[in-house]
């Protein structure tokens, strides 16, 4: 008989939070939406003219572009380094595995601010070009929740067990990676891949420490708005977030794309394997703001 | 010369020995088991079969031919996990055929082999289905399938069947111990179930510590185990140091002296019979295990556990029994 | 196998560590030299240190950014242990939806967020207008622009950050020893003091830890909110390395080194509390 008392507060408790977490973004949108909302509690009219106003700007296009290519180029760079790195490890160097889980610890007690003035320390005036800084520092960045995304997966599917029976029956190390690791850990490792897509595409500490006003991404560009035109930041807030929305939509659509019977099993199996829960630190990367 | 055979090999992770100085030999159609206790090394010793352990030191041949640097790939082996390893990502058609895509089989071929080993298994219907759509025991014998289809040389088996239920677990036992004998084929299979090696096995290999302890023929292995760990291992002995064997069976001497006799508890009897003597001993207690009747008592200080049918006896007059009856012969010495 | 065979895969594992000591590791041994280096001479110095601990300005810095860590990470610490246990209430499809969707406002910390914050509890913010039209002075001496501003808004990330972390554990705690111990005649008072709390003391405690880092860390935020009017000790460090005219980089390195130094040794503490917290508690 508590019972349904207890979940009627546990919902409450939750409708609460809920609100207080989309608060800013209904406001944001609100803002986006409305040229004056300054002596009212709800704006007073309804427009599109910011977003219209966006699209004309070449220097929002050029802020998009900038931070699409910088995310993928890096996120090219983490895949290729990280997937082979941690998946040979696992399988083949547990004292390495050991170390590594130390190591990609590291960005949890050292700031994107302290490792940012690290970069500039070594590579400020040097020959090595300030981007290639930034892809490495991002690099760092992503290591905790890349390593973790991974190697999850790789418990996920049993992946020493698998990769041993293979070879038992005949397949050599790269036959046996290719046809039967990469495939059972395809999704698991395009999830990793969204979250941290999401988070190089939001970052701003790195880039404005290291660049900063020579590259101006999509979040430097917010904020430079931000002091002249808050509706225009709004919109591009607004944009920025349908965007990361629509991409997150978009990829998790190619996964189940496949044979339909797949889709079942794999969504079943990936909910196992790198279920949100398990793994706490896909997201802090993200916060780390 | 033996079809496999391992000679004085010797396995450590860092300082941990795990494998000393093993020896043993396997016939060709054989089904032998390695049986042991969790940590004794059998899992380790199976691995180092089919290549996937490093050892330090010894031989292990296959078919006449030392094969210690042969990549597990080109042993021709096959292998059933405990976990199955089964590839989720594929069906049971394409799990089973596998081995034999790598090998570059014919389509057709490939099609016929498949077809002929999931019939073997009785699971040809189920072809189309992926493996999360099994039940453990169907995904056992589509593994079992799988490393059947290339025709290896021989079969290793990590405790196969301890994931599934007892009534399952029974009935695969049986199915694999004809699998084997109409296919000939020769088996290593892990357990640390004491009947199921008793059930399944031509030999076994009993293994404590990283070492084989015992190697004998099932009926041997009951009838004689070799030490205090094997008697304790297989069950069903009283144990006795020569001191309580020697009061129990004063006129009794054996050829070679031990320090410790195993008793099988039904060779104890309840009525006299050939050759048997009397000793003294008051009733404790029973349970019932089925068709026997385990029944405990005490002989001057010395516990005694005597199995008798549970046909042959009314259990509510054994508190009147005083009297028990062995032929001294069914004492085993033990080595130490 | 009587010979190793992974060895030759070794090779594979270069990139990887070139890339982490190139970005990671000698960057930060630099850090250090650098810290000890002066910025005139370039000879080697204690003076960097001496002058970051007599400059009240540095200490402030340290203050502030750790003030700001402490209260939103108790406040959301409290906050996501309700919510967490709140969530542990509902069928588990709902939790896992949840999951995601505090995912998704992770994202949404840094810049976004603090022009969020404005537009509703700014100066004219669509809150302070609200409370002031039904007359509630109740946001009228609250300043976003200071530090109760900024501690306001670390809550927002925090708490989901803090739920992320306790929820796994509260999760952990098995209904059966609820049972049990009822069973056993204690109350529910007794249940949390004797079991509860100590199961889920230590991941309180890590989480704690792990929030308070986050938060002294933070600049995006705070740098998006207030420029540099708030003496953070973040924003004081990006302004010592980058800074066009007052930039001081060995300054800026030494901070940064008794920054990092303190995030360790907390972390290091926390290690050993926790094992005396398990041990007492149990």
């Amino acid at each position: 008989m508590t019972k349904k008392k207890n979940h009627f507060i546990a919902y409450s408790t939750l409708v609460i939070f809920g609100l207080y977490m989309i608060f800013p973004f209904i406001s944001t949108g609100l803002y986006a939406t409305s040229t004056a909302w300054s002596n009212t509690i709800l704006p007073e009219d309804f427009t599109f003219q910011w977003f219209v106003a966006l699209g004309q700007d070449p220097n929002f296009i050029a802020a998009l572009l900038r931070s699409v290519s910088l995310t993928l180029i890096t996120l090219a760079v983490v895949l290729i380094i990280m997937v082979p790195t941690v998946c040979l490890v696992y399988l083949y160097f547990p004292k390495v595995d050991n170390f590594l889980k130390g190591l990609v610890l590291m960005p949890y007690a050292i700031p994107s601010v302290i490792l940012a003035t690290g970069l500039l320390r070594m590579y400020a005036g040097s020959v090595v070009p300030m981007y290639a800084v930034l892809v490495g520092g991002l690099f760092i960045g992503s290591l905790p929740f890349m390593y973790q995304g991974i190697r999850n997966s790789l418990e996920g599917i049993g992946a020493k067990s698998l990769m041993e029976s293979a070879e038992i029956l005949g397949a050599n190390t790269l036959q046996s990676f290719l046809r039967v690791i990469v495939p059972n850990i395809r999704l698991g490792l395009l999830i990793t891949t969204l979250l941290i897509f999401a988070g190089f595409f939001g970052e701003f500490v790195l880039t404005n420490l290291l660049i900063g006003g020579n590259y101006e991404t999509i979040r430097i560009y917010m904020l430079r708005r931000m002091s002249e035109n808050g509706h225009l930041a709004s919109a591009v807030m607004v944009a920025y977030f349908t965007l990361l929305l629509l991409l997150s939509l978009l990829i998790t659509r190619l996964t189940s794309a496949g044979k339909v019977k797949r889709k079942e099993r794999r969504s079943k199996r990936n909910r196992r394997a790198v279920g949100s829960f398990q793994n706490p630190s896909e997201t802090v990367s993200l916060t780390k703001q | 010369m033996s079809y496999i055979s391992i000679d004085h090999l010797s396995l450590s992770y860092g300082n941990n020995l795990v494998l000393k100085d093993i020896s043993l030999a396997v016939e060709k159609g054989e089904l032998v088991t390695l049986l042991g206790p969790s940590g004794c090394g059998k899992s380790t010793l199976l691995r180092v079969f089919a290549g996937l352990e490093v050892f330090q030191k010894g031989d292990i041949s296959i078919d006449g031919e030392i094969v210690n640097d042969v990549a597990p790939k080109d042993r021709n082996i096959g292998m059933v996990f405990q976990s199955y390893a089964l590839f989720p990502n594929m069906t049971v058609f394409d799990n089973v055929a596998f081995g034999l895509t790598i090998k570059k089989v014919s389509k057709k071929e490939i099609e016929e082999k498949v077809m002929n080993v999931l019939e073997l298994v009785n699971l040809a219907d189920k072809k189309d289905f992926y493996i999360h759509q099994l039940s453990g025991g169907q995904q056992q014998r589509i593994s079992l399938a799988r490393s059947l289809v290339t025709e290896p040389k021989f079969l290793l088996l990590d405790e196969p069947l301890s994931a599934l239920d007892a009534k399952i677990r029974k009935q695969l036992q049986m199915d694999i111990r004809a699998l084997q004998k109409k296919l000939g084929i020769t088996m290593i299979f892990v357990t640390h179930d004491q009947e199921e090696a008793m059930i399944l096995s031509d030999r076994i290999f009993v293994m404590n510590e990283g070492k084989i302890v015992q190697d004998a023929l099932p009926a041997e292995l009951y009838e004689k185990p070799k030490n205090e760990f094997v008697a304790g291992f297989i069950g069903n002995y009283n144990i006795l140091t020569r001191q309580q064997k020697q009061r129990l069976a004063p006129t009794f001497s054996a050829e070679k002296l031990a320090e410790k006799y195993a008793l099988r508890a039904e060779l104890i009897k309840l009525t006299p019979a050939e050759n048997t003597e009397t000793i003294d001993a008051f009733f404790e207690n029973y349970t019932i295990l089925g068709s026997t009747i385990r029944c405990y008592f005490n002989s001057g200080g010395i516990p005694l556990t005597v199995d008798v049918l549970n046909s042959t006896v009314d259990v509510t007059t054994l508190q009147n029994q005083t009297q028990l009856f062995i032929d001294y012969r069914s004492f085993v010495p033990l080595q130490s | 196998m009587k010979t190793k065979r992974p060895n030759k895969y070794k090779l594979w594992l270069l990139p990887f560590f070139t890339v982490t000591a190139l970005f990671l590791i000698v960057p930060l041994v630099l850090m250090v030299t650098s810290s000890f280096t002066s910025g005139a001479t370039g000879a080697f110095t204690f003076s960097n240190y001496t002058e970051v601990f007599t400059n009240a300005f540095y200490y402030q810095s340290f203050l502030n950014s750790g003030m700001i860590a402490l209260f939103s990470s108790v406040v959301g610490l409290l906050l996501a242990i309700i919510v967490a246990y709140a969530m542990t209430c509902l069928p588990n499809k709902i939790q896992d939806k949840i999951s995601v969707y505090i995912n998704l406002a992770a994202n949404f910390a840094g810049v976004p967020l603090a022009f969020a914050f404005i537009i509703l509890v700014g100066n004219s913010g669509a809150f302070r207008l609200f409370f002031d039209g039904l007359s509630i002075p109740l946001l009228s001496e609250f300043n976003l622009y200071s530090w109760q501003g900024l501690t306001l808004t670390y809550l927002y990330f925090q708490i989901p950050l803090g739920i992320l972390f306790i929820y796994p554990s509260l999760k952990k705690m098995r209904k059966e020893w609820k049972e049990a111990a009822f069973l056993l005649g204690a109350t529910n008072a007794m249940y949390w003091r004797k079991i509860g709390l100590p199961n889920i003391m230590p991941s309180i405690a890590g989480t704690f830890i792990i929030m308070f880092a986050n938060g002294m860390g933070t600049y995006e935020t705070a740098y998006a909110l207030t420029g540099s009017n708030v003496n953070l000790i973040t924003i004081r460090i990006a302004a010592l390395v980058s800074g066009d005219i007052y930039a001081q980089p060995e300054v800026g390195s030494t901070l940064a080194i008794i920054f990092a130094m303190m995030m360790l040794l907390i972390l290091a503490t926390s290690q050993i509390l926790l094992k005396r917290v398990r041990r007492d508690l149990a």
